[in-house]
Formats: structure tokens, sequence, C-alpha cells
């Protein structure tokens, strides 16, 4: 629906741009598709790795470590399983929901999600490339600092 | 071209070892491709509208070091319309980022969309409960502006962010394509000689140092 929304501002936008600013609009496409392309390459190859080490290792298996570990190991576990792992929101928020029907605690349940989508250890090489490597590193750690400090919170509040 | 081949030879290892682990894989490699391809041309057309539309004078002064509070609801606002992975908006952040966005911006752009995702609250909330998103939202929203301050505190401008040394930059003719962006952005550093740009004066272009690296979509700038 609101995807609907985006698409037809988009391709409004951009009929409006191709009769009015039509040169203008060529080159801005042609720059950032040269853009778009040189990134795609290294995300690609993200992508292909993650779903192979999440096809070893799926996110569901580490519900009985979860339930097991308590609250302090077991955010832990969460968090850092959160950090590496790259699903799509629709996906991370059913996954949680079984962390929780399971047994898991909040915090644990929490911390996984706040890092999955805070802390991005797949997207890293990307980001760094992007936005230099000292950018990256500060951006990552302190995401992850602070989802883990939400999760201890809505242990807390919940 | 290394990457590739590692990802294939994995892949190809686990078909042997493990099959169903390499269907598993192939299945989700490909629902993230899928989720990339329903998003990246969404995140395309808007960075070309806003290249066409939006002078830099606009986005300087919407998201640039003086923006202020005005600065930090413009962030919140572009970072928040999203559903898509926070990979998406790395090169509309970058975007902005070259053409005046601050670093407190930017970062808190990129926190929005990972976490606020507005489109998805209502999925949140069916899921794992209004009372779990409720307190989430209530928590992340000034977490993420917190870090962003944070952030812009230990990293102050983007140019300081990684080439520290002051070598002579240069433009690698063969990489080059030619698009201008170097040229038009520091014309007194860059300019084009036919269809390549090259280095005009080694002063100007020193000073530019990592925004023109940065810049080039190619990356056909580096340090000599």
């Amino acid at each position: 629906m609101v995807t609907m929304v985006f698409w037809t501002a988009a391709l409004g936008g951009l009929g409006i741009s191709v009769v009015r600013r039509r040169s203008q609009t060529k080159e801005a496409f042609e720059s950032v598709f040269r853009t778009m392309c040189s990134m795609a390459g290294g995300l690609l190859m993200v992508l292909a790795l993650i779903g192979l080490v999440l096809a070893w290792v799926p996110p569901a298996s580490i519900t009985g470590v979860l339930v097991r570990a308590g609250t302090a190991g077991g955010t832990l576990v969460a968090a850092l399983a959160g950090g590496i792992t790259l699903i799509p929101a629709f996906a991370a928020f059913p996954l949680v929901g079984t962390f929780l029907e399971a047994g898991t605690g909040i915090v644990p349940a929490s911390a996984f999600l706040t890092t999955l989508t805070m802390v991005g250890v797949a997207t890293f090489p990307l980001e760094s490339r992007t936005f230099g490597v000292r950018y990256a590193l500060l951006r990552n750690a302190l995401s992850f600092v602070f989802a883990v400090l939400i999760a201890v919170l809505m242990g807390v509040i919940l | 071209m290394r990457g590739v081949l590692l990802a294939v030879a994995l892949f190809f290892a686990t078909g042997l070892l493990q099959p169903a682990v390499f269907t598993d894989a192939v299945s989700r490699t490909g629902g993230y491709l899928f989720e990339m391809l329903t998003v990246m041309p969404l995140v395309f057309l808007f960075m070309v509208l806003i290249e066409v539309w939006v002078p830099r004078q606009t986005i300087v002064a919407a998201l640039g070091e003086r923006s202020g509070f005005r600065g930090l609801l413009a962030a919140l606002a572009v970072g928040s319309l999203s559903a898509g992975p926070i990979y998406a908006a790395f090169p509309l952040a970058a975007m902005l980022r070259d053409k005046g966005a601050s670093v407190f911006n930017v970062t808190l752009i990129l926190g929005a969309w990972a976490v606020i995702k507005v489109p998805m609250l209502a999925n949140e909330a069916r899921f794992l409960g209004g009372a779990f998103m409720g307190t989430r939202w209530i928590l992340t929203v000034p977490s993420i502006i917190l870090l962003s301050l944070v952030v812009a505190r230990l990293m102050p401008s983007w140019e300081t962010s990684d080439d520290r040394e002051d070598g002579p930059l240069a433009v690698d003719a063969g990489a080059c394509v030619g698009c201008g962006r170097c040229a038009s952005r520091f014309a007194d550093a860059f300019e084009m000689d036919g269809a390549v740009a090259r280095v005009r004066d080694e002063q100007a272009a020193r000073r530019q140092g990592g925004e023109a690296i940065t810049l080039c979509p190619v990356g056909a700038i580096s340090r000599a």
C-alpha cells in the first residue's frame, strides 16, 4: 500500500522530469546508475554469503540456546546473532515472535531485533567503502551498545 | 572478482556436502535478491529526482551543518519513510552527504531508515504486540538521535574520515567514465579533458581530499 504511493510519486516525478528537464534527467539517470552499479557487485556477494551462512545456521536454531542461556548470556548471543543476520523486516517479526513463544526472555528477544536492524556486520564492507572505515566502525559499534541498552530497558519496562 | 569466486566455491562445496542446506541457501539468497530488486529501483528513482530537482543549497540548508533542529526533523523524515534494508539507504545517504548533509544528519537518516520503519509498525504490532512495538519505538527514536550526536562529536566532518595523508590526488583515466561530477563540484581542482577528468590544480585537489575520492562513482580518483 505505502509502496504503491511511493512508486506513483516516483514515476510521476520522473515523468515530469523527463518532460520539463530532459537532458538533466538523462544525465542524472546515468550518474546515479553508475553509482548504483559500483555498489551492486559487492552487495550481491554479501547477500549470497549471508544466505549461505544463515542456511548453515538458521536464526531459528538459536531459539534453544536463547531459552537455556538465561538473560545475560542469552542477550549477548542474541545481540551478536542479530548483528550478523540480515533478514527482511517482515520475516524478522515472526522470528522474534517465535523466540518469545519458545520462552526466550524479553531482553534477549529485543536484543536480537534491535541489533538486527541497527547493526550490520554483513553490510559493513559496503558501508565502509561508502562512508569510510572509521565511520562504519563508529556507527556499528555505537549501534550495538545502544541496541543492547534498549533491549535491557525493554526488559525493565515490559 | 576474487569474492565472487569464493562465494561460488562455497556454494558449490555446500551443494556437495549438504544439498538441503544448499537449497535453503539458494532460496534465502533469492529472497534477498527479490527484496533488493523491489527496493533499489525506488531508491534509484528518488536519487534521480533529487539530483534533477533539489539544488545543493537546499540540501545544505535542510541537512547541512547549520540545519539544526529542522535538519534533525528532515533527517528523521527521510529515514522513516523506508521499509527497506539499511543498505538501500547507503547510496541515497552518500549522495546527500556529497551534496552537503552533515555527519549528524546522515547518521540519523541511516538510523531512522534502519529502525523506524513506519510502514512496518503495524506488522510489528501484529506479531509482537502493541506494547512491544510501542516501547521499542519510544526507546529507539531518542537513541538514534543520541547515537548520531555521539558519532558527529567523534567525527566532526566527512573529510577527516580516512585519508589523513596529504598525498597528491590523481585521476585514473582508464577508470574514469567522464560523468563530470568532480569537475563540476570541484571546478578549481578538476577539469574535463575531452571525455575524461584530470587534476587541474594540485593544491585545490589536495584540499578537497576525501570528498573528491568518495564523490567519484567509479573510484577513479585516489591518492597517487
